[in-house]
């Protein structure tokens, strides 16, 4: 039963994956599987929903039953919903598309997004998810979790032959209050992120995700008070109502939540 | 690399095409989509007409990846969080994918055209819409914007503004009869006329309006807007007089509502993008 429903899965994942809808062909392809065999997971995915042919062609799309199944999971985040009108407010206030990422195990996961006003913005699909040590977000959750956490990431780290950034640069984003990560389109300019922080450390970050602040000189940009306000006070909401800032993994150890 | 596919057999091909193995695991995986969030082993065998010993098989491979886990208490499972890394292109905060399944839950209550509008500058113009099929109010003037004053529809979006802002609106867009060739329904109106509409509208939270024209249109807009009153959009529901008749509205009054209330509660924790009112012409 796994194998046939596992390349199901793995299909699906590759047409989540494609910037383009997919044909049997390109799908055995990328997979290493024969395009007849691919074809039989896609019929099983159309069969169910979970894909759909791009305008009645022989190549597929993602189906409305994966949207479904999104807005099921989202629906248990009641942290998207609380934090909503923050992102929008920050968004209108520095023109950029505005992010909130929230923790998952040793990783952090994009899960809701306003929009910049600005000409250009650029948006990374909900859902993408970078280890903690990659990232503005990331690294404003890293910096601020419990020091045990923190070790508990290092150690993870090791195990997959990989750093976790050093105590100094950590130390940095503490004085500061946010992280900053350089744009690859323009490298002088940096977008930030502040942590979200519960009782415990951080849980959460929100990124304001274009280049708003000069790399080097980040702290001097005058709209950052202002910035940080509109955050400080949902951090303040976070640790009045810490129910609404629960997520539905949280009773899971981050070790054992792998991802690819 | 050409990028012209063979065409695929079509999903009637017969058994041979079928999988059925990766079928049960995708069933399992669909009774998360809903309302109940966490599910048992039995439970989920009975809901899938399926034995206990399948349902097992399928958790431990959807499990294995990461598609459902363990709840906190153990016994039963939930959705996983590999979900969130099928990418959707779903954008939460447009509000065309906000207010779709609303309007496509008020075109099957009413079998009528339904319509999403916005205000662009000092207009209103129809952003999404579902139409009715044979005679029904038409969506074909696609595009068109419609100033603010004219039609009620626009007069329940211009509702949502502030009183100093309708007043430069007003003041910019006069003479208001500008426009009457192009819309009749509103033809002639004074500014206290709009005034009026716009109280109506205030203090219902609703416009209901029959085209006094013969072999016109009813319509019932709705507005959504944010904590602060601003205005998202507003949802209209269109039908000809003969079927769709103010006793027939009346009666669809709290169904409609059902079907809005949950969008209305969501809007108004997400605020509005802001409107601008452009100078005079």
């Amino acid at each position: 039963m796994s194998a046939s429903a596992g390349r199901a899965l793995r299909i699906l994942e590759t047409i989540g994956a494609a910037e383009r809808p997919l044909g049997p062909t390109e799908i055995g392809r990328v997979l290493g599987l024969s395009p007849a065999t691919a074809f039989r997971g896609l019929d099983a995915l159309e069969r169910a929903g979970y894909v759909s042919r791009f305008q009645s062609s022989a190549r597929f799309v993602l189906g409305k039953n994966v949207a479904a199944l999104r807005q099921s999971l989202f629906i248990r985040f009641p942290i998207r919903d609380v934090c909503a009108p923050y992102l929008r407010q920050l968004a209108f206030a520095s023109g950029e598309t505005v992010s909130l990422a929230v923790r998952l195990g040793w990783y952090g996961v994009r899960i809701a997004a306003a929009p910049g006003t600005n000409e250009v913005t650029s948006s990374p699909p909900l859902g993408a998810v970078r280890p903690l040590g990659e990232g503005c977000a990331g690294h404003a959750i890293l910096a601020f979790l419990a020091p045990d956490a923190a070790e508990g990431y290092a150690a993870w780290m090791r195990r997959r032959g990989g750093r976790a950034p050093g105590g100094p640069a950590l130390a940095e984003i503490r004085k500061a209050g946010f992280a900053a990560e350089a744009t690859p389109f323009a490298r002088e300019r940096a977008a930030l992120a502040f942590p979200l922080r519960a009782a415990e450390g951080a849980i959460a970050a929100v990124a304001i995700e274009g280049p708003v602040v000069e790399l080097a000189r980040p702290a001097v940009h005058e709209s950052l008070p202002h910035w940080r306000g509109i955050v400080q006070s949902l951090e303040r909401l976070a640790q009045a109502r810490p129910a609404l800032f629960a997520g539905p993994f949280d009773h899971l150890d981050p070790d054992d939540i792998v991802l690819p | 690399m050409s990028t012209k596919a063979k065409p695929a057999a079509p999903p009637s091909a017969g058994p041979r095409y079928r999988n059925q193995a990766a079928q049960r695991v995708l069933a399992v995986l669909s009774a998360f989509a809903g309302p109940e969030r966490n599910l048992g082993v039995t439970e989920l065998a009975r809901r899938l007409g399926t034995n206990k010993n399948m349902v097992h098989r399928a958790l431990a491979t959807l499990a294995g990846d990461g598609y459902v886990t363990r709840d906190a208490s153990g016994a039963r499972y939930q959705l996983g969080y590999r979900v969130l890394m099928l990418a959707g292109d779903e954008d939460e905060f447009d509000i065309r994918a906000l207010c779709r399944p609303a309007l496509e839950d008020l075109h099957a209550l009413t079998g009528e055209s339904v319509f999403l509008s916005i205000v662009v500058g000092r207009a209103r113009v129809n952003v999404d819409w579902i139409e009715a099929r044979g005679r029904r109010v038409s969506a074909s003037q696609r595009g068109r914007s419609v100033p603010l004053h004219c039609t009620k529809m626009s007069r329940a979006l211009l509702a949502c503004l502030d009183d100093r802002e309708i007043a430069d609106y007003l003041a910019s867009a006069a003479p208001l009869t500008r426009y009457d060739a192009i819309f009749p329904e509103t033809a002639g109106a004074s500014a206290q006329d709009v005034w009026d509409d716009i109280a109506a509208v205030r203090r219902e939270g609703l416009m209901m309006w029959r085209n006094p024209q013969q072999y016109g249109a009813n319509y019932i807009a709705f507005p959504l807007r944010d904590e602060a009153g601003r205005p998202h959009a507003l949802i209209t529901v269109g039908g000809p007089l003969e079927r769709f008749g103010s006793e027939r509205i009346t009666a669809l009054v709290a169904p409609m509502r059902a079907i809005l209330d949950p969008l209305q509660q969501r809007c108004r924790h997400i605020p509005a993008a802001p409107v601008i009112i452009e100078g005079g012409p």
